[in-house]
């Protein structure tokens, strides 16, 4: 027995037929015209790009060009010259610029040096300025008494980069590096030096009654210390437990 | 950039006369001592080798099959699809100017492009008989029937 021809549904077959001589118009027209369109773009583009070359060079024989290129051969280098130069001209002008007059009177300290004396130390006050604006840093800030003691110190105009404090008495406190992510321990009773800045008690390494006596104090202060580890993570940030703990310098 | 730092594979391949003769490789008309139509002269009347006989205008995208006795830059000319190269006119390289060479290569370049395109054109049309659309459209769901079997109006 012969195997069954399959039908074709008669509707279907009509809408192929119409389908199959439109898309096939369509295509060929669809490659006349990318073929117009990649002829007037390939003319655009020469011409664009012809233009970008000097006159006296269009003309030139290609082998004389790959033999020796000129340096001068687009107009653009040319053109970028002189508003290189013009703008050479502009920043001479602008040194005379600063004369004029400024009422506001802290801006009239700042102009009132010449620039060419000052230009440094207005840099400097610049960048100091957007640090004004973290208040925590604002609040921290200790002014470092000008003396003889100072001198070759880190004494650094940014405040979270001094690894020292020096009290107006003149007396240098070193300054622990501190970590932002662990809070401040409480202080111990038997703890000697502690001082407040901002608020917050702050213990100086090497300076506590536990270090200075020995080995047993020791073991009795790692005792204390891993005791107030967790309860300093349970508790968060730390206030302080009296006011006698620390002392504001 | 500088004009001579331009990388070799950005610049159109066949834009000179000795990148087309390298094509050439086994051209038969080689081996006929009689025969007008050789790799050089295929080669200088623009054309890139695409076959033992046959080659291929790198600025026109014409395909030329040739016989021994065809004089390339004829059959070049007398076909009527336009041709940068032909309407230059210069087949000696040495005769090129800036200019020329600049056109020729643009020229190229887009050409190479628009017969990528040209083959995927094909390549539809040939998926679009009627055979291949019946397939196609037997394929497609019959959405008149499944819309009115959801619709609650019709229940």
């Amino acid at each position: 027995m012969p195997p069954r021809k399959i039908k074709k549904d008669p509707a279907v077959v009509a809408m192929a037929d119409t389908l199959e001589t439109r898309v096939k118009d369509l295509l060929e027209e669809y490659k006349k015209k990318l073929r117009e369109v990649a002829l007037q773009t390939a003319k655009a583009e020469s011409d664009r790009i012809i233009a970008t070359i000097k006159p006296k060079y269009r003309d030139m024989p290609i082998m004389e060009f790959l033999a020796s290129p000129p340096d001068d051969f687009y107009i653009e280098s040319g053109e970028e010259e002189e508003e290189g130069e013009a703008a050479v001209a502009v920043k001479q002008e602008l040194p005379s610029e600063p004369d004029m007059e400024i009422d506001d009177a802290a801006a009239a300290q700042k102009t009132s040096i010449p620039i060419g004396q000052n230009s440094g130390r207005n840099t400097v006050q610049v960048k100091q300025e957007p640090e004004i604006d973290d208040d925590a840093a604002h609040e921290t800030s200790i002014p470092i008494a000008p003396s003889g003691q100072n001198s070759g110190r880190n004494t650094a105009a940014d405040e979270h980069r001094r690894n020292e404090i020096i009290t107006p008495a003149g007396q240098v406190l070193p300054l622990p590096t501190l970590q932002p992510e662990k809070p401040f321990r409480a202080p111990h009773v038997d703890e000697e030096i502690a001082f407040s800045v901002n608020g917050s008690p702050l213990v100086l390494a090497g300076r506590t009654t536990a270090t200075a006596a020995g080995k047993e104090n020791r073991k009795k202060s790692k005792k204390s210390g891993a005791a107030s580890k967790k309860a300093a993570a349970a508790a968060g940030p730390l206030q302080p437990e009296t006011e006698n703990a620390g002392t504001s310098v | 950039m500088a004009p001579g730092t331009k990388k070799k594979s950005d610049m159109a391949k066949f834009t000179f006369y000795k990148d087309r003769l390298m094509t050439f490789k086994n051209f038969e008309y080689d081996r006929d001592p009689d025969a007008k139509c050789t790799s050089q002269a295929v080669a200088q009347a623009g054309f890139y080798c695409t076959g033992p006989q046959s080659g291929k205008c790198a600025f026109c995208n014409k395909e030329l099959d040739f016989d021994p006795e065809d004089d390339p830059w004829y059959e070049h000319t007398k076909r009527d699809e336009p041709c940068e190269f032909v309407r230059i006119g210069k087949l000696d390289d040495s005769e090129l100017t800036i200019n020329d060479t600049v056109r020729l290569s643009q020229t190229a370049m887009i050409m190479t492009k628009l017969f990528e395109h040209e083959m995927m054109i094909n390549n539809l049309s040939n998926h679009s008989s009627s055979d291949a659309l019946f397939d196609q459209l037997k394929k497609v769901p019959n959405t008149a029937s499944t819309t009115k079997s959801n619709s609650r109006r019709g229940k």
